[in-house]
């Protein structure tokens, strides 16, 4: 009776919160922003989180945060409308949309596929809060077991499990992840005091500042690799009608929607399980599952529904190890990491406890977030048309003038500029040579908390590795974590196997 | 020349080069030993691991990944680069306004490269971002410029 009384007692702080007017305006220009930015291919939500990031400092941690999520999951809905209309992705978690949704928009049947797209967001976005509401208080309470060999154990497997999974070599992402950490160990040593890696110059004693990394390793490097892409896009033409899905409609794609919320929830609980993934995972799983896998590819209304559904899904299960267990599972939630460390809160066990306001705020307004998006997108989308033909040439130039103001702006410092520059040239070289950026970003953020608990817990040991081994949570996450490891090279062997005897 | 060596290994190589960086750098600060870890430590352990990851990488990934047009590659991404940095110098020397408009000129110029009646449209975009980025950031935002 006592829990439920307190639940019911967080939920009245968080719509006590959410419900301010400052800070509905803050979510109406989070989803607002988020959008505009989703629709415009070339600059994905991560991008337009690194960049934005900077106007986060100057206001409350729950509006901030407000902010930034509205954001996100409005580049998510902004993502599927560029994906339908034009064919091309306006975010990488919206890829898979423009198999079918391009497809429909072509039948001339654009507006059921952007209708579906939105309402199957809003219904798996509602789903996945709930599970937030629920589980990040259990999870939380749950790893305040948790001591130092426990957190260590807890990110070598949250790292393992984002190399396992990103696209590309898993050396490559090695490498990265390795390369984060060495980075986030220049500046002064948290337990001595002791500059590392500062090569004689002031600026860094503070240490690499994460804005201007995440701005140019997102936003300059997607600028620089435009460069290279010439052409300008065609807008489907067919008229826009019928926004609302039928019943038939709904009929086709409510199972879609509801696995894909399902599917969704899940792996953005995981580390390494972006919205991208979700996206995939869930048209393959539609695919799987119908009774007519030809239709796929060519207009299959499940092939919206259901991936639109679970990127939006995923997203609220990314922020349940974010907000419990201070473990950021993905990019985004790596960037959110980021603003409420720069806000002063630790994100972890603790912080529902300390924080209410910032956690229950967050639920309530991405509630009143994802309202919003329903409202305004259908009616707005002849605006994002309109805005889709903005040519290249004249937009990307000026999202590389508000990296550069949003880079200084952080700390007034022309040298965090030129690291961002440099990082955008790092970030474009990397793309071009296949390393993925996403293990770079986790290992720097989670570096120091890594290195603190490594060292703190050989202090505790007397200098003992085992006792990594000897606590059961610890072991059974490192033994997750080479179990992970053992069955990629497994895997690896039975593919090179398998060649051989084909010859 | 740079395209037909293999730009894994060159890759490889940056990435051996920044561990040696960080693992010489490492050396100097206090080490510790494991009872009690000095800031050294976990840095070096990281930098020979990185070291490691780099060889196994070029020993085990032989696909050569080919370099099709080295000019386009490097070329306007550094001359971007360098305009930002001789951007940030000029700064400090002249209004915000004249070095964003200067800024703007090189960057709408190269991504109006190709295009018909481009010299107007590029003087004309320049001037008008750095006005309106003006009136936003400095204006408006009060952002401290140098």
């Amino acid at each position: 009776m006592g829990d439920d009384l307190e639940f019911f007692d967080n939920i009245l702080l968080g719509i006590n919160v959410g419900l301010q007017p400052i800070n509905l305006a803050y979510c109406f220009l989070g989803v607002l922003t988020g959008t505009l930015i989703g629709v415009l291919p070339g600059l994905g939500p991560s991008g337009a989180i690194a960049i934005l990031l900077p106007l986060s400092i100057g206001i409350p941690p729950a509006s901030s945060i407000i902010l930034l999520a509205g954001i996100y999951y409005g580049s998510m809905y902004g993502g599927s409308t560029t994906s339908i209309l034009v064919n091309v992705p306006g975010e990488a978690a919206s890829v898979i949309t423009c198999l079918d949704g391009f497809q429909m928009a072509r039948e001339g049947r654009a507006g059921p596929a952007l209708g579906i797209a939105a309402f199957g967001s809003f219904i798996a976005g509602t789903f996945s809060l709930v599970g937030l509401m629920f589980l990040s208080t259990p999870l939380s309470m749950f790893a305040l077991a948790f001591g130092p060999p426990e957190y260590s154990s807890m990110i070598i497997l949250g790292m393992t499990l984002v190399i396992y999974l990103a696209q590309g070599s898993i050396l490559n992402s090695m490498i990265m992840a390795a390369f984060g950490f060495l980075l986030s160990f220049v500046g002064l040593d948290m337990f001595t005091g002791e500059e590392r890696f500062t090569v004689g110059i002031p600026d860094l004693v503070r240490g690499v500042d994460v804005i201007p990394v995440v701005i140019g390793l997102f936003g300059v490097s997607e600028v620089l690799l435009s460069l290279g892409v010439r052409g300008e896009r065609s807008i489907v033409k067919s008229r826009l009608k019928n926004l609302f899905p039928s019943m038939q409609d709904w009929k086709d794609s409510w199972k879609a929607v509801s696995r894909g919320s399902v599917v969704g929830f899940l792996l953005g609980l995981i580390p390494g399980g972006s919205t991208t993934l979700a996206s995939f995972a869930s048209y393959a799983l539609e695919k799987r599952l119908s009774k007519h896998p030809e239709r796929f590819g060519k207009g299959a209304i499940e092939g919206v529904a259901g991936p639109e559904s679970a990127n939006n899904s995923a997203f609220g299960g990314s922020l349940i190890p974010l907000l419990s267990l201070g473990i950021p599972p993905n990019v985004v939630a790596a960037l959110l990491f980021s603003a409420l460390m720069i806000q002063g809160i630790q994100p972890g066990p603790f912080l529902i406890a300390q924080h209410p306001d910032v956690f229950w705020g967050l639920v309530i307004s991405m509630y009143v977030g994802n309202c919003m998006l329903l409202i305004l997108n259908l009616p707005l989308i002849p605006l994002w048309v309109q805005v889709l033909k903005v040519p290249k040439n004249v937009l990307f130039p000026l999202i590389l003038l508000f990296c550069i103001v949003g880079a200084y702006g952080g700390n007034s410092s022309t040298f965090d500029v030129g690291i961002m520059m440099m990082f955008g040239v790092l970030g474009y070289l990397m793309k071009k040579f296949r390393y993925e950026p996403a293990p770079l970003i986790l290992g720097f953020i989670l570096g120091p908390r890594l290195e603190g608990s490594i060292r703190q817990s050989l202090t505790l040991s007397d200098g003992s590795f085992s006792i990594f081994f000897v606590r059961p949570i610890s072991i059974t996450l490192l033994a997750v974590a080479i179990l992970m490891v053992l069955s990629f090279l497994v895997s690896k062997n039975k593919i090179k196997t398998r060649k051989l005897e084909r010859i | 020349m740079f395209n037909k060596l293999n730009a894994r290994i060159c890759a490889g190589v940056f990435w051996i080069i920044v561990g040696i960086l960080f693992g010489l750098g490492s050396l100097k600060l206090n080490i510790g030993n494991p009872r009690e870890p000095g800031p050294g430590l976990i840095p070096l352990i990281t930098s020979v691991f990185l070291i490691c990851l780099c060889l196994l990488s070029m020993a085990v990934n032989r696909e050569t990944l080919k370099v099709p047009n080295v000019k386009d590659m490097v070329g306007y991404p550094l001359l971007i680069g360098g305009s930002v940095i001789l951007y940030l110098l000029l700064l400090k020397y002249a209004h915000f306004l004249l070095s964003t408009v200067l800024l703007m000129l090189v960057i709408f110029a190269v991504f109006s490269k190709g295009e018909g009646g481009r010299v107007y449209r590029v003087i004309a975009y320049a001037t008008g971002t750095a006005i309106f980025s003006w009136l936003i950031f400095v204006v408006g935002l009060g952002i401290p410029f140098p």
